[in-house]
């Protein structure tokens, strides 16, 4: 593993969870219905990750940025969209979650790279 | 008539090196490997595209590159000059290459396929330009069969069409249903990017 392409994908996935939960925080209140707000929050993280994580990408690579960085806009807008419509979340703490979510998205994308990596049983 | 494939990658082909460093610098080292392979005989390499891989070809290779768009054979040009061995560039479809059916020792392509129109018919011209006990070399990248990256790369793909590639496609199904054996697959990330083997 190369260390400073895993810092820097740390970073980014980290911004970008933050981002992503921080403006989930600013649009879904307890007036949403639940099932709403995690789909609205999942596909909505998902297709805003998208061009930051291709824009990222001009430096730091193509699918190592842009899965995690998907996977990281579906979880931190699914997870921030959920609470927030559960007790409603500030953006303060939708930004802590959803930098949480960076981070565990990037864990599982780079573990699951290491278990597949390698000669496929096609 | 142009095709439409030609017209945006004529296009694309004066901002492609930009869009490109990334993941050239990420992918250099399995690059270099892949590339390694490169044998003493005839080489098809497909798509060169600005010519941005030639950097990583062993020296003295005998080597027909080949791509559909002019504007990025005119940006892989002083790449190819640069070349310590013979490149020919050549303007050509794929998918109806004019070129000499079995006259290929090997042919190399990478990140090709997820942008070919129809890509087992393009397979099947590549076949048709190896020689007997000749083989294909892809780095190509694909679909996934782990949730949610399938998912996500099915999202992906309606937005990255516009601009060339398709996400998710099953190109090492694509290999076996253009007649080639696959001989053997190597996961570079994921089950995404990946190297195939595969022999006429």
């Amino acid at each position: 593993m190369n260390w400073r392409y895993f810092c820097a994908d740390l970073a980014l996935n980290v911004c970008l969870g933050a981002l992503v939960g921080a403006l989930t925080a600013l649009a879904v209140g307890p007036s949403w219905p639940g099932p709403l707000a995690m789909m609205a929050g999942m596909l909505g993280g998902m297709l805003f990750a998208l061009p930051v994580a291709r824009f990222a990408g001009i430096w730091l690579g193509a699918f190592e940025v842009m899965i995690p960085g998907m996977l990281t806009g579906m979880t931190a807008g699914m997870f921030a969209g959920m609470r927030a419509a559960a007790e409603g979340l500030d953006v303060m703490s939708g930004a802590a979650l959803g930098a949480g979510w960076g981070v565990a998205s990037l864990l599982y994308s780079a573990l699951l790279n290491l278990y597949l990596r390698g000669p496929a049983s096609k | 008539m142009k095709s439409i494939a030609i017209d945006k990658w004529d296009q694309a082909s004066t901002a492609y090196d930009r869009f490109s460093r990334g993941p050239e610098r990420r992918w250099a080292q399995p690059k270099r490997k892949f590339f390694s392979a490169m044998g003493p005989g005839r080489i098809l390499f497909v798509a060169v595209g600005t010519g941005l891989d030639i950097q990583f070809f062993p020296s003295g290779k005998n080597i027909t590159a080949v791509d559909i768009s002019e504007g990025m054979i005119r940006q892989a040009a002083p790449r190819a000059a640069a070349y310590d061995g013979r490149i020919a560039l050549l303007r050509s479809d794929i998918q109806a290459p004019a070129l000499e059916p079995g006259s290929f020792d090997q042919i190399f392509t990478t990140c090709t396929f997820c942008s070919v129109p129809d890509p087992v018919e393009g397979l099947r011209s590549l076949r048709t330009l190896l020689r007997p006990g000749g083989e294909l070399r892809m780095f190509e990248h694909t679909g996934s069969r782990w949730f949610p990256f399938n998912l996500m790369l099915n999202v992906m793909t309606p937005l990255s069409r516009r601009l060339g590639p398709e996400m998710n496609r099953p190109t090492l199904d694509n290999v076996a249903a253009a007649g080639f054996r696959v001989h053997s697959v190597e996961n570079l990330y994921l089950d995404v990017l990946k190297v195939i083997v595969a022999e006429p």
